[in-house]
């Protein structure tokens, strides 16, 4: 397993798609904010530096840009690097020579999926500290400073090796890495969309359902003003899902022929 | 002697087809086994399943007397369909990529002090790629690339050597090149070979021992000692009384060896040699005028194909 992740490792920092989709978190999160920060200044030229209007748009901080990162649009861009990533060697014909190496199916799934989950944690970070400069150089730093932010980052963290989870069962169900990254991309969306409306459509008053999806979790950690209650209920949820794909993933990658 | 490979009932199937039916085969170290067979016979696929890539529906698999797979392919260096390669990197990358998969301390202690660099550069040398090394695998020609694949099959000095078509692809120098090189590697290094290769002329040059596959079964193992003994002589007699020479000439061969066309009296015999200067004497001996005889050569290749229902 060391030298499977030793050469994963070399492969990663020599991949273009690892700073290609660094550059289009940065770019995204840059984007949202400069629309934001555009609205902002549009607002308040439109209604008055001292209308009720204006003040809605005074929500935007470094802290709450830093919790509220993880947009769909930067989770897909996680969708398409572990595509890309964990299906490479599969689509290319290199994964045979790791097999005939020694090396076991398990420890091939999991050194993948290990290293993919590693990145989009990097890459978590780098959305939050962008999130949290941008903020602050476009609005404010920010109040309500505590050991909740943490553990607020700390759940969005797991909600991502939900993610990750998710992503590496799509490559070993699909093993292609195109349809792959269709799925990593269309998941996200499609479940937060379907789940929302099963909320609209069936009202069960005090649940709802898209709050146990995974993007439900990530939500459930971005706001300072999140109950514990719920803080709880979204790292459960992470915690389930990252159970139940990878060892469905696992079982795929198991019984995989090259 | 030690058994690289024993395989025993192995049985690949993909839905209701058997590709690999029932094949028990043995390979003892320092032995180059050719594996021949039309598109489709099932060499790849047995390739596969010795390599661990494809997964067996029946029967085993025992490298190296018994030894773990993980600890065996340690020992295995292999090319299978196509060179497996890293197109946007340069050969120097893909090598140095796929050595950290070499686990030294697997081998044995005595491998410790390889320096990894220096047997890369060694790699390139011996496959001739040293003057584009550092061009992107990508821009290869198709000889190129078997070239890199087989210096990756070769990290790590691999004991065993499993290779699927190798020359494809490569000119007739290139052939040379990869021949001289498992020949150095069999005689330097006792290294095994498992090869499989259309190209039966070229195979023949370095074949210890051949293994005939068809629609799956391994039909036939043949030493190649034995095969250029069986498959070299065939004798046609031109007689004036084909029935008399039949009754010598089957003193001296089997009968089932000897056919006859009007009175040209045809010796094709995969058991013996046939001694044709005894046979010319036998027969005017008895008084039989031979006013021909042609000693023909049966080719290796006209063997398998004959041997392969074709």
């Amino acid at each position: 397993m060391k030298d499977l992740l030793k050469f994963e490792s070399r492969k990663l920092f020599h991949a273009k798609i690892l700073y290609i989709c660094i550059i289009i978190v940065i770019a995204v999160l840059l984007l949202f904010m400069g629309v934001q920060k555009l609205t902002d200044v549009l607002m308040e030229e439109i209604s008055g530096a001292e209308s009720d209007i204006f003040l809605i748009g005074t929500g935007n901080s470094g802290l709450s840009w830093m919790l509220s990162s993880l947009t769909p649009y930067v989770i897909m861009v996680f969708g398409v690097f572990t595509a890309i990533y964990v299906c490479g060697d599969f689509g290319n014909g290199t994964i045979k020579n790791i097999f005939s190496r020694g090396y076991s199916r398990t420890e091939v799934y999991f050194s993948k999926y290990f290293i993919s989950l590693f990145v989009l944690l990097g890459f978590g970070l780098i959305s939050m500290l962008i999130g949290f400069l941008g903020g602050t150089l476009m609005w404010r730093i920010g109040g309500g400073w505590s050991f909740k932010v943490i553990l607020l980052m700390l759940i969005q963290l797991v909600g991502i090796a939900a993610y990750n989870a998710l992503f590496c069962f799509f490559a070993a169900l699909l093993k292609k890495m195109a349809t792959t990254m269709i799925l990593a991309i269309a998941t996200p969306f499609a479940f937060s969309l379907i789940l929302s409306l099963i909320d609209l459509l069936v009202d069960l008053r005090r649940v709802n359902v898209s709050d146990f999806w995974i993007s439900g979790c990530i939500s459930s950690a971005s706001s300072v003003g999140a109950s514990s209650g719920d803080m709880i209920r979204g790292l459960v949820v992470a915690l389930v899902y990252i159970a139940i794909f990878t060892v469905c993933g696992w079982l795929l990658a198991r019984k995989r022929e090259v | 002697m030690q058994t690289i490979l024993e395989t025993r009932g192995l049985t690949k199937k993909y839905g209701n087809k058997a590709v690999v039916n029932n094949i028990s085969m043995h390979i003892d170290r320092g032995e180059v086994y050719g594996f021949i067979g039309r598109n489709g016979a099932g060499k790849t696929t047995f390739m596969r399943l010795v390599l661990g890539l494809a997964l067996p529906d029946a029967g085993e698999i025992s490298l190296f007397g018994g030894e773990s797979r993980k600890s065996a392919g340690q020992k295995i260096g292999s090319i299978v369909e196509a060179p497996a390669l890293y197109t946007n990197c340069s050969a120097y990358e893909n090598l140095k990529r796929f050595s950290t998969l070499i686990n030294y301390n697997r081998r044995g202690a005595q491998k410790r002090e390889i320096n990894e660099d220096q047997m890369i550069h060694e790699l390139i040398d011996i496959v001739g790629l040293t003057d584009a090394a550092k061009k992107k695998a990508g821009h290869y020609s198709l000889g190129m690339k078997q070239r890199l694949g087989l210096a990756i099959a070769m990290l790590g000095e691999p004991e065993f050597l499993v290779l699927d078509e190798p020359v494809n692809g490569l000119d007739p120098a290139g052939i040379k090149e990869i021949r001289d090189a498992i020949n150095n590697l069999k005689q330097a290094k006792g290294v095994t070979f498992l090869i499989s290769s259309h190209l039966l002329d070229e195979l023949s040059k370095i074949v210890t021992k051949y293994g005939i596959i068809n629609d799956g079964y391994l039909v036939e193992e043949v030493r190649a000692s034995d095969l250029d003994r069986m498959s070299s002589r065939s004798v046609t007699v031109v007689v004036d009384d084909p029935a008399k020479a039949v009754e010598i000439i089957s003193g001296l061969v089997p009968r089932e060896d000897i056919s006859v066309v009007e009175h040209a009296v045809n010796i094709s015999c995969h058991n013996v040699p046939v001694p044709s200067a005894e046979l010319n004497r036998r027969l005017v001996s008895a008084g039989v005028s031979v006013s021909a005889l042609h000693n023909k050569s049966v080719s290796v290749e006209d063997y398998f194909i004959e041997r392969m229902g074709r």
